[in-house]
């Protein structure tokens, strides 16, 4: 075994390991949003995710569920936008290529730990 | 270097990255999580607490509030949903029968702008759904229920039971259940000694305690733009925040926003203002008072009254015409977030 790895093997998987080790760290670590942004046919439309609301759009329909957001259904041939599920954290997006379409969660510009409504 | 070292190093190597993986995890010292109940968000921000205590602390407020939701959901089946539609029925078990009484303690003292006994007229404007549709509802019927003077007064206490006195009464707690739950999560925070928690219970939020050097922060929602903010506002220990909105259940019928929000006065889904927010400072039942001092409010058409008769100074109001009114007191706590011009903020 150690005649087919090198230094260099030992060396990349290494950093291939840390650099895989800190990206789960951020990701597991990234707050809720309260936001969804959606780009779509040259507009940006935001909502507010802490309601229960169905959006229909040309070829796409959304559904935005108590802090979680999806795309339900899309016309698109391979569907890997409705496959990829809800996302929740701030900075998750879900993009439909086919569509040029993308959705992503943010927060309200200041920090603050929670929303009175 | 030998092979077997190299490959000591790099498990080694492994292993520190293990290591600050976990580290990085914990290191915000935050834990939040996030719960549907009855269709609204209960939310929990814990401070440096162990996970599973905060876990523990959460499961059981969930239960009470299951066990609640059976008792008292108005429209579901319940004991509160049987009791309405069955005149004969009556309320015997002292836990239902002391929260009809606290409710009532709270009608007397917000003048009948808080009124649980108006279930009626609430199901008459279709907000007893969970998805809210367009609606014109029997005006002479809501004229009849408001001509009744539906309150928890009409209810007698006979052989430790209560009956109905007036036929149009029916008990809707949604407007202070929130609240309860707050001060439900108080109870079990004190019990199992947490120390930092912020709970939103659907917009209404009791900050236990406070995250290291700094008070817990909450902004406050535009009420005419869901994803704005139109203030923000430092909450100390032991105290709370509740809003009265035009925008969170609503249908529109040819122009004019009908709310969820019923003014018990004259059967009403319409006011003049588009949300009212008060800030309840440390005492008892400050969830429940965040909940229930709001409506007033958000109902009056004349505040410095009410603000008198209800001897409360920590509010503001925003009316359709997006002018701001708010006390003193409330205003030098509160930091504004609008748009320069979108709000004319003036005094009470």
């Amino acid at each position: 075994m150690f005649k087919v790895f090198k230094v260099g093997d030992f060396l990349i998987l290494a950093i291939f390991s840390v650099i895989l080790f800190i990206s789960l760290s951020i990701y597991l670590n990234l707050p809720s949003g309260d936001i969804l942004k959606i780009d779509y046919q040259n507009q940006t439309i935001k909502y507010s995710l802490n309601q229960n609301k169905k959006i229909d759009l040309e070829n796409l329909s959304i559904e935005i569920n108590m802090g979680k957001a999806r795309i339900r259904h899309s016309n698109c041939k391979n569907q890997y936008c409705v496959m990829q599920g809800w996302i929740s954290h701030i900075n998750q997006s879900i993009i439909c290529v086919p569509n040029l379409f993308k959705m992503t969660i943010s927060q309200n510009m200041d920090a603050h730990d929670s929303t009175n409504y | 270097m030998l092979p077997r070292q190299l490959f000591k190093a790099f498990f080694n190597l492994l292993f520190i990255c293990l290591l600050l993986l976990n580290s990085s995890c914990t290191k915000s010292n935050f834990y939040e999580k996030k719960f549907l109940i009855y269709g609204t968000i209960l939310e929990f921000k814990f401070f440096q607490t162990p996970k599973k205590i905060a876990d523990e602390a959460m499961s059981n407020v969930i239960a009470q509030l299951n066990e609640l939701n059976s008792i008292f959901h108005p429209w579901q089946d319940s004991l509160i949903e049987e009791f309405n539609n069955n005149p004969n029925a009556t309320i015997c078990d002292e836990q239902q029968i002391q929260m009809i009484k606290k409710a009532f303690h709270y009608e007397k003292l917000t003048h009948g702008y808080f009124n649980p006994a108006i279930g009626a007229l609430i199901k008459e404007w279709g907000f007893h759904a969970d998805e809210i549709t367009k609606k014109t509802p029997d005006y002479s019927l809501i004229e009849k229920i408001v001509n009744s003077r539906p309150s928890l007064n009409q209810l007698n206490l006979k052989k430790g039971c209560f009956e109905k006195i007036n036929h149009y009464l029916q008990i809707d707690l949604g407007g202070i259940i929130k609240g309860h739950a707050l001060d439900l999560a108080k109870a079990e925070y004190q019990k199992l000694n947490i120390k930092n928690v912020l709970t939103n219970f659907g917009g209404n939020i009791y900050a236990h305690g406070n995250p290291k050097n700094r008070f817990w922060e909450v902004a406050i929602q535009d009420p005419f733009d869901q994803t704005k903010i139109l203030a923000k506002l430092k909450l100390p220990p032991g105290s709370a925040i509740g809003t009265s909105g035009n925008y969170e259940k609503y249908f529109i019928n040819e122009g004019i926003r009908y709310s969820h929000l019923i003014n018990p006065k004259n059967g009403n889904a319409f006011s003049n203002h588009s949300s009212a927010t008060v800030f309840i400072s440390p005492q008892d039942e400050v969830g429940l008072k965040s909940d229930v001092f709001s409506k007033p409010f958000y109902f009056s058409d004349d505040l410095k009254k009410t603000q008198l008769d209800m001897n409360f100074d920590y509010f503001f109001v925003t009316d359709l015409n997006h002018n701001i009114y708010i006390t003193k007191s409330m205003l030098e706590k509160i930091e504004w977030l609008f748009e320069e011009g979108k709000y004319f903020v003036q005094g009470i």
